[in-house]
C-alpha cells in the first residue's frame, strides 16, 4: 500500500516524492542542549487525529502545500 | 561517467511570475508549455520573444533539463516504473517520480516527451535501460 498525498497542482503522489516539513519543537522541560536536539531530530509529533501538516513537493512542483491528513488511516 | 545516449540537452525559457499573468502565455508555434507550478512556466522552445503582464517576473534561458522522446508503444513500460497514474486526455502535462527519478511529462498522442534534471538523466537512462534487460 502506498501512502499518497495530493497535490493540489500536481494530482496524487507517492510520499516519496514529498519532504515532511513539522517544524521541530522541543518541550520546555528539555533544557539540556544534547536532549533538546535528540528531540529535535528524531521525536516527530506523530499525534492520533486529523493533522494539518507542511509537505514539500520534491519530485513535482517543488512548492510546499499545506495537506489535511488523518495519521489514524495512514 | 558516459554521457546518455536517449537523452539531450535541451534549450527553454523558464518565467516566475504572477499565476494570472502566466496564463496569458501562449505556446509559441509547435511548442509547448508546461506548468511547473502555479507561478512558474517552462517554454519550450525558447521564443524570441515573450510578453509577460508582471512587472516583477523573472524571465531567464533554463538549460538544465534533457530530453528523449518515448513512443506510444512505450507508455506501459513507463507507466510500470511510476507510482501514480498517467494522465488519460491528450495533450496533457504532468510531472512526478519516473524510476525514481524526477521528471516533467509531456502526453501527447504519439507519445510522451520526457524531460529530466541535465544531471540525472544518465541515472534516468540506466535504469530505463535495466529494466529493458529485464524483460
Amino acid at each position: 500500500m502506498v501512502l499518497r498525498l495530493a497535490c493540489p497542482h500536481c494530482g496524487p503522489r507517492p510520499v516519496e516524492e514529498w519532504t515532511y516539513g513539522e517544524v521541530p519543537d522541543p518541550p520546555d522541560h528539555l533544557t539540556e542542549a544534547d536532549e533538546r536536539d535528540v528531540d529535535r531530530g528524531f521525536m516527530m509529533g506523530n499525534t492520533e487525529g486529523v493533522k494539518v501538516e507542511r509537505w514539500f513537493h520534491a519530485g513535482g512542483c517543488r512548492r510546499w502545500q499545506t495537506i489535511t491528513r488523518d495519521t489514524t488511516l495512514d | 561517467m558516459s554521457a546518455p545516449e536517449r537523452f539531450e540537452r535541451i534549450g527553454a525559457t523558464r518565467i516566475v511570475a504572477d499565476p494570472g499573468a502566466l496564463d496569458g502565455i501562449e505556446a509559441p508555434d509547435g511548442g509547448h508549455l508546461l506548468r511547473l507550478a502555479p507561478d512558474d512556466l517552462l517554454v519550450l522552445p525558447p521564443p524570441d520573444r515573450v510578453d509577460v503582464a508582471d512587472p516583477y517576473a523573472l524571465v531567464e534561458p533554463e538549460a538544465g533539463f534533457s530530453a528523449a522522446w518515448f513512443d506510444r508503444s512505450e507508455l506501459p513500460r513507463l507507466q510500470a516504473l511510476s507510482a501514480w497514474e498517467f494522465p488519460r486526455r491528450r495533450p496533457a502535462p504532468a510531472q512526478g517520480h519516473l524510476a525514481g527519478i524526477p521528471v516533467k511529462m509531456l502526453f501527447d498522442v504519439g507519445g510522451v516527451l520526457v524531460l529530466v534534471p541535465a544531471t540525472l538523466a544518465h541515472h534516468l537512462e540506466e535504469r530505463l535501460g535495466s529494466q529493458d534487460r529485464l524483460e
